[in-house]
């Protein structure tokens, strides 16, 4: 049922600002991508301009090929799903999903199979007779989505889904949109600043900063792999420390790490070759509490807080060389870990990362 | 030892703060309960000045000369049919004035809800001063304008667009006019608040649903913005069927709406009885199409 | 020292009114200063009549009589009922319509007159009844504009002012039927003396041949001006005072007193008024024809209710009114005792026929 969506040089300007700027990306048949970033990055005004709520200053938006940037909203056949549910509350359930049907003259027998048969996808075959107010938040949100899905759109849109429930609800729904998008292959386009959610739900994340964008992968490559501190940053924790570039050679660089510690990192698409200096992304879980027997790059730290959050122990050190560093430990290891202890901690070269900026 | 202290400690506690809670609610609850005090004042000069004045006229109306119950001046209104024609008449002339404050006053209230503050404060103010202005200035302002030679027809016949001025006054054409822009203030104060609380979002939601700006308005926004026709329709209908000063200065002979009829039956002919049965009459019909109008568009809060 | 200043200043103040008081007094001139001190409360009409009214009868009232005299407009029927009913006359004398007299007798509103202190001498006798004199005698008369209708070619009679060929344009007429109906009827022929019994089936037939010719029937003596001088009419029938009145404006608007419809209003006293005898002196007084007859110059719009003020009139002042014993001639009185009878029926017959 899907669609191919590509956005081409996409920009939008209010007056003098430049909120958009040259937006490029593509996604296929099926994906789900998350569009996250800090407010104030223009992942909502993009959403919109997809829909159709806001104009595109210029740039294309092709959905299977066809450009709708131009396109009037009620022409674009896109099913999208409002922060706050904007179900009619002067109908029922049954009547607010077969709306679009109504609008695209749907006849009535058929128009009543398609909105049972939804209901009962959303779990909420009972409801059909209720109103809106009548029903709690998850609910309402299931109907909400009945009704985006029940026009077969190629393309669903969801504004900030998970931004009115609770934690528990959120869970839940995360893996009913999940399995909905599995079972229907509706290419889905979300956007939503809680980092969990995105990881969790996407077949591909879109980090956005100021209108552009950073880095659009998938979940393990932006965890993994980002391309810039910012990434970094963003995604989960991370330890960004700035080395000098000793040597360049074609297939690794020698860098300086915490002090003196020559690391070789392999070279492979990024040219080092005029950098003085070059980040380095470390994951604080990647940091483990090793023996001598360790092959990788060791260093002795002094423990200088601990916090105790369940499943791990997330401790700050001081390393010799000065700077400091997050370290996360699971507590399965039973270790007796204080502040103020001397611990030796191993980092394997795999899991540095070099970024650029 | 020290646990079952604690735990004694912890059910007086718990105790002691459901007493508390106990004694806060039933408090709150007689404040609550006071608040209606606040209506007595408003409720006894209601009383005093509208309910016993309304069962004078009631009883005025049922007693004859001598003071014997009668009701014979009931009867005399249903045996000439002509102020039941009147009474018609009156409707058809409210219910137009009604449609027409419905079909100017919802595009203004509109606009005011999609304007930023500044303007629709401003849009608010222009439909506020005429009521600082006395009923009667502005008929007789109506008439400035729409006489034979008042400033429209001399516009008109200026630029050549007419020969003969137009008649928009002393007939039911001025008598639309003059009540129109009478009473439009009200509803269109009755409608933006209703309208200012729809969430545009509805109508944005319908529109990615298929819908366009037409259907969404009609499937979607109208129907939110019933309760403010309702209220406003109401209000217009009901104080238009009053109305009597602007008829009768706007309107030609044929326009007498019902209230100059009692007017004529109060101060010249001195038929107090007859006129205070038109006048119940008047007043029971009303709150049957009120009570009507209710049911039929499920309001449930008239302001 | 301030409080010193203050019962100066009131010492002062008090020997002042005090001295003002002493001379006034020592002003008094001859005259009856039957009433002083006292004050009588007056209702008419308004606007020009009640000036005139102030002016040739109030103040000379006042002055003769050593009293003053408080003026108040509006004679709303319905107003003297109330009083009545409530047992506060707050208005000794009215200046009403003919028509409600009968009506205010029938429910008990007036006092009787006192006809050894009123005299009757001279008064238009179709107007006196146990309780009203005349108070003037007022005239509708066929009326134009003046920009739409030459004076050199005006309508003389109703039957010429309903001619639509020779002046064509939309015509006025006063809603109440009486004095309208009387005006139709000489229009369609009927003459003077056959007036009455009204043959009112007649008057429809006339009305309904002229329908359309009638812009609509005014309520107000001011609507009826604006009609006609604005010029959505070009006919009408209009008070003669009124006439007047709008010319000294300046308005497009001028009148012929041939064929006027006479009718009039008295003065009665309010039931349960707390100077009765001061009412009748004063009605004797208004009555009287030294100050009709200045009343009439003053006010030409109108008749005089005594015909002796003739006497006492130049032969210029006289052909300034709106009728005179000269102009009565073709003129018609109405006939008050026939529309008490017959009113209610016909003002509603006249309702259907208006929205029919």
């Amino acid at each position: 049922m899907g669609a191919n969506i590509r956005l081409e040089n996409v920009c939008k300007d209010y007056g003098q600002t430049n909120v958009i700027k040259y937006v490029k990306f593509e996604i296929e048949d099926g994906d789900f991508l998350t569009i996250l970033g800090p407010s104030g990055a223009g992942k909502t005004t993009l959403l919109k301009m997809i829909a159709g709520f806001e104009d595109t200053s210029s740039g294309s938006i092709l959905i299977n090929g066809e450009d709708i940037a131009r396109k009037p909203i009620h022409k674009r056949n896109i099913g999208m799903l409002f922060q706050n549910y904007a179900l009619f509350p002067h109908m029922t359930v049954n009547e607010n999903i077969s709306f679009p049907l109504g609008i695209r003259k749907v006849k009535k027998a058929e128009k009543k199979e398609r909105v049972a048969e939804m209901l009962n996808k959303v779990k909420l075959g009972e409801y059909g007779k209720r109103y809106p107010r009548e029903l709690s938040g998850g609910q309402q949100q299931r109907v909400a989505l009945a009704r985006a899905l029940v026009f077969n759109p190629p393309v669903l849109l969801l504004d900030e889904p998970m931004a009115a429930l609770d934690k528990q609800l959120r869970k839940h729904m995360q893996l009913e949109i999940k399995e909905i998008h599995n079972a229907l292959g509706i290419t889905t386009i979300s956007v939503t600043h809680d980092q969990e959610e995105a990881l969790t739900m996407a077949t591909k994340v879109c980090i956005m900063k100021d209108g552009m964008v950073e880095q659009i992968a998938s979940p393990v490559e932006i965890y993994e792999r980002p391309n810039s501190v910012f990434v970094a940053k963003f995604i989960g924790e991370a330890n960004v420390v700035e080395c000098p570039v000793v040597k360049v050679e074609p297939s690794y660089i020698g860098i300086k790490l915490y002090g003196d510690n020559l690391v070789r990192l392999p070279q492979k698409s990024k040219k080092y070759t005029s950098f003085n200096s070059i980040n380095v992304v470390i994951r604080p879980e990647k940091v483990k509490v090793v023996d001598d027997s360790f092959n990788g790059l060791r260093l002795k730290a002094k423990i200088e807080q601990a916090v105790y959050v369940g499943d791990v122990l997330k401790l700050k050190v001081r390393l010799e060389c000065g700077k400091s560093m997050k370290v996360k430990v699971f507590t399965q290891y039973s270790l007796s870990l204080n502040v103020g202890d001397s611990i030796n901690l191993g980092i394997l070269e795999e899991d540095m990362v070099v970024v650029g900026r | 030892m020290e646990e079952k202290a604690a735990l004694e400690g912890a059910v007086s506690f718990n105790k002691a703060e459901q007493l508390t809670m106990n004694y806060t609610a039933k408090r709150n609850k007689r404040r609550s309960n006071k608040s209606w005090m606040l209506l007595i004042l408003p409720a006894l000069f209601l009383f005093i000045f509208m309910f016993i004045p309304l069962l004078q006229i009631i009883k005025l109306s049922i007693t004859d000369a001598g003071g014997s119950f009668t009701l014979a001046a009931y009867l005399k209104f249903f045996q000439s049919s002509i102020y039941l024609q009147v009474i018609a008449l009156t409707f058809k002339v409210a219910f137009v004035v009604t449609l027409l404050c419905l079909l100017l006053g919802y595009p203004v209230a509109y606009a005011m809800t999609k304007c930023s503050k500044r303007i629709s404060s401003l849009i608010m103010i222009a439909v506020m001063i005429p009521f600082w202005t006395s009923l009667l200035v502005r008929t007789y302002a109506w008439m400035i304008i729409l006489q034979s030679n008042g400033i429209i027809n001399n516009i008109l016949m200026g630029l050549g667009l007419i020969k003969e001025p137009l008649q928009l006054m002393n007939n039911t054409t001025g008598v639309y006019i003059g009540m129109t822009h009478i009473l439009l203030p009200y509803m269109i104060l009755s409608l933006y608040p209703v309208l200012s609380g729809i969430d545009f979002n509805y109508v944005s939601a319908a529109q990615n649903l298929g819908a366009n700006k037409l259907l969404a308005f009609l499937r979607v926004y109208l129907p939110l913005s019933i309760q403010g026709i309702a209220a406003g329709s109401i209000l217009v209908f009901v104080m238009g069927i009053g109305y009597f000063v602007t008829p009768s200065l706007l309107g030609g002979s044929n326009d007498a709406m019902i209230s100059q009829l009692i007017q004529v039956q109060v101060s010249k002919l001195l038929n107090w009885q007859f006129s205070s049965a038109v006048s119940i009459i008047l007043l029971a019909i009303s709150l049957v199409v009120l009570y009507v109008s209710k049911k039929l568009m499920k309001v449930d809060k008239l302001w | 020292m301030k409080i010193m200043k203050k019962v100066a200043a009131v010492v002062l103040s008090i020997s002042m009114l005090a001295a003002t008081a002493a001379c006034g007094k020592g002003e008094e001139v001859a005259g009856d200063k039957k009433w002083s001190g006292k004050s009588l409360v007056v209702c008419s009409w308004g606007g020009a009549i009640q000036e005139a009214q102030k002016k040739t009868i109030f103040d000379a009232f006042a002055e003769k009589y050593g009293c003053t005299v408080e003026e108040t407009t509006d004679p709303d029927p319905a107003k003297i009922k109330s009083m009545v009913e409530a047992g506060n006359m707050e208005v000794d004398v009215w200046d009403v319509d003919c028509d409600f007299v009968p009506r205010g007798i029938a429910q008990d509103l007036f006092e009787k007159l006192d006809f050894n202190v009123i005299s009757k001498e001279g008064l238009v006798e179709g107007f006196i009844t146990e309780y009203s004199v005349p108070a003037e005698i007022s005239t509708l008369c066929i009326s134009w504009n003046t920009e739409k209708i030459s004076s050199d070619k005006h309508p003389k009679t109703w039957t010429e002012f309903f001619d639509s060929n020779t002046y064509p344009g939309k015509r006025t007429l006063y809603t109440n039927p009486m004095s309208m109906f009387e005006a139709v009827l000489l229009a369609d022929g009927v003459k003077k003396e056959d007036m009455y019994p009204i043959d009112v089936d007649r008057v429809f037939k006339y009305l309904d041949a002229h329908k359309s010719d009638i812009v609509t029937f005014w309520t107000s003596g001011a609507q009826s001006v604006e009609l006609v001088a604005g010029g959505d009419a070009a006919l009408g029938t209009v008070w003669g005072g009124r006439v007047i009145a709008a010319q000294k404006d300046g308005q497009p608007i001028e009148k012929e007193t041939n064929e006027a419809i006479l009718t009039g209003d008295a003065w009665v006293i309010g039931k349960g008024s707390k100077n009765v005898e001061m009412a009748q002196d004063f009605i004797a007084f208004a009555t009287s024809p030294e100050v009709i007859a200045n009343y009439a110059v003053e006010y030409p719009g109108n008749a005089p209710a005594n015909t002796k003020a003739y006497d006492l009139m130049t032969k210029e002042q006289i052909s300034a009114l709106a009728s005179s014993p000269e102009l009565e001639k073709t003129q018609l009185y109405i006939d008050v005792d026939w529309w008490v009878k017959n009113y209610d029926a016909v003002y509603e017959r006249f309702q259907k026929w208006l929205i029919s």
